[in-house]
């Protein structure tokens, strides 16, 4: 599990999250467990016995959200990125197709928008600058 | 533009997608929850109907918890430090394809938003060194 980038900021979040709504789960139990009135050398091993089922079914599909988030939001973002070092090494011909209709769908558009412009702008300078050699 | 027509779906921002998924996994994990509170207390000899209504009440009070708390606070991490810079280039793109190629991007990140700035204040920078050398070409 790879702990550095943005996936791993967003896991540490997320753990802590799960870590979080277990202890109020299991606080809320003993409480529960307390009003109704069950004696608490039994609470203790009850607690102990949801405490890991529920913790057990929090932490585990972190790697489900992990591979959500990863293909919501990294691999856009990477493509984002591969898509302007190809820009600033010159090849202005390469389209990117906006596959989403979220954040990175509209930045995608307005990129395609924006290599399209200055495309045309240097086709009509590079016009001109012809036209003068002639 | 090529592939512009028929493919235009409605905007949904990427949060809710994300909140698509924590909704369907918040309720199952409910419904975990509940049986587990319900056994809980039944197998300590709570009677039936008692165990069920605490149960119920205290699985609703988790679900607020959950979403008061947790999510979303992760849900205005992820607004924050992804979807503000997103939305910054993307401000800047359409300046950009206005012909204004002098507007510095102003954004602070972490990890891959910090190579996507870079990436982009770079590919601006070029850019611009391209139409420079091109209009004293043209002068």
């Amino acid at each position: 599990m790879r702990i550095r980038g943005l996936l791993g900021r967003l896991t540490v979040y997320i753990i802590f999250g799960s870590v979080f709504s277990t202890l109020i789960t299991i606080a809320v139990l003993y409480f529960v467990l307390y009003i109704t009135e069950v004696p608490p050398h039994r609470i203790t091993r009850t607690l102990l016995f949801a405490g890991a089922v529920v913790g057990l079914a929090f932490t585990l599909p972190i790697f489900f959200v992990r591979a959500v988030l990863y293909k919501l939001l990294i691999e856009k973002i990477n493509r984002m990125i591969e898509a302007m070092d190809r820009v600033s090494r010159g090849d202005i011909d390469t389209p990117v197709e906006p596959q989403t209709n979220d954040e990175f769908g509209q930045m995608a558009e307005a990129f395609e928008r924006m290599r399209v412009s200055v495309k045309e702008m240097i086709v009509r300078l590079e016009e001109e600058i012809e036209r003068r050699k002639r | 533009m090529k592939g512009e027509s028929g493919r235009k779906r409605k905007y949904r921002s990427v949060l809710y997608k994300i909140l698509d998924v924590v909704f369907i996994g918040s309720l199952l994990a409910a419904l975990l929850v509940f049986f587990v509170f319900f056994f809980a207390m039944v197998n300590n000899d709570v009677p039936q109907e008692v165990a069920f209504k605490y149960a119920l009440g205290s699985t609703l009070f988790l679900i607020l918890c959950w979403f008061v708390g947790p999510i979303l606070i992760i849900q205005l991490l992820i607004e924050r430090t992804i979807l503000r810079p997103i939305k910054e280039m993307t401000r800047l793109l359409e300046k950009m394809s206005g012909g204004d190629l002098d507007t510095p991007l102003e954004v602070k990140g972490e990890y891959e938003i910090e190579r996507l700035a870079n990436s982009f204040e770079r590919m601006r920078l070029s850019l611009r060194a391209l139409m420079r050398r091109l209009k004293k070409y043209e002068s």
